[in-house]
């Protein structure tokens, strides 16, 4: 395998890793403090809730990004 | 894992690997969504109407994050994508509509079948076209004329004489898009492009998840707190 390749793939790996454990942090985090009320907006006032779930989704996904990336950019800075 | 409003025990590892799949699908080729993640929700028991909410709520999440991604790289066209969000929103509304008429006229199902066979098939053999014309232009290409080090001045695809015959075009009001490096094309064009394809996105999530959406309707205005 080149070792361009290698280094992408190796890059791609831990930024993988990174995020996933980011990201099931973050599910448990929501879960644990945020699941009853979901729960209960999700019966009371779905419209609100569907917004609340939304924002939550992209906010995972933006949050998240940003902060694996930032990581990313510490441990190559650390590395080199 | 128990899930308590979709009331359905899914196992966290099958959502991360089937999230996993969609998510690349969709970096790479922009769709991956509706595709998978629709019926692999369907597969472990969801009921249609969750699937199809949860798969457009993920879309969501999943657009953001590889737009972002996209745009670091630069290969994303602000302007273009305005300009289409704006026919494709009218023409899913439209493809809605005339799936409801469809409906009311009784014959749905068939057309909408026939439609989908023909389509999806042209666009197999559309793009099978396509792949093959650009990699025999590629190889006769890089036979004559590879440099080492060199910058193609054209896009060899075989979308290229097509392009160059849309482009020329001048209906007006004709814009630029510098950031796609397109020096001129009528704005209609891209309006036609984008509404076309959301009457199609339209017609097909109405006609596959008939019973979702309808689900999802009479559960509205028979819950207690929802609704209207």
């Amino acid at each position: 395998m080149k070792q361009g390749t290698a280094r992408t793939l190796r890059a791609f790996a831990i930024e993988l890793g990174i995020y996933a454990l980011l990201v099931t942090g973050y599910f448990f985090l929501v879960l644990h403090l945020l699941g009853g009320w979901l729960y209960g907006l999700e019966v009371h006032h779905r419209y609100t809730y569907a917004s609340v779930a939304i924002l939550l989704i992209i906010g995972q996904a933006v949050v998240l990004e940003s902060v694996t990336t930032l990581l990313l950019r510490l441990i190559r800075g650390r590395s080199e | 894992m128990f899930f308590p409003i979709s009331g359905a025990h899914i196992s966290p590892i099958y959502l991360v690997i089937v999230g996993f799949l969609v998510g690349i699908l969709g970096g790479f080729f922009g769709v991956g969504g509706s595709f998978i993640a629709g019926p692999a929700l369907r597969l472990v028991g969801l009921d249609w109407n969750f699937a199809v909410g949860t798969d457009l709520a993920h879309i969501v999440g999943k657009s953001v994050v590889a737009a972002k991604r996209h745009r670091a790289l630069g290969n994303v066209d602000l302007r273009l994508g305005l300009i289409m969000a704006i026919g494709t929103i009218a023409g899913a509304e439209a493809g809605a509509q005339l799936i409801q008429m469809l409906k009311r006229a009784g014959n749905v199902n068939l057309i909408v079948s026939i439609v989908a066979i023909v389509v999806y098939l042209s666009i197999s053999a559309f793009m099978l076209w396509e792949s093959q014309k650009t990699l025999r232009s590629q190889k006769r290409r890089s036979s004559k004329e590879k440099v080492k080090g060199a910058i193609a001045k054209r896009d060899k695809s075989a979308f290229g004489p097509a392009t160059r015959a849309i482009q020329r075009l001048k209906i007006w009001p004709m814009i630029a898009l510098p950031t796609s490096g397109v020096k001129a094309i009528s704005l209609w064009m891209i309006l036609l492009v984008a509404f076309v394809g959301g009457v199609f996105g339209g017609f097909r999530r109405r006609w596959l998840h008939p019973d979702a959406v309808d689900g999802l309707c009479a559960r509205d205005s028979h819950s207690p707190g929802g609704g209207h």
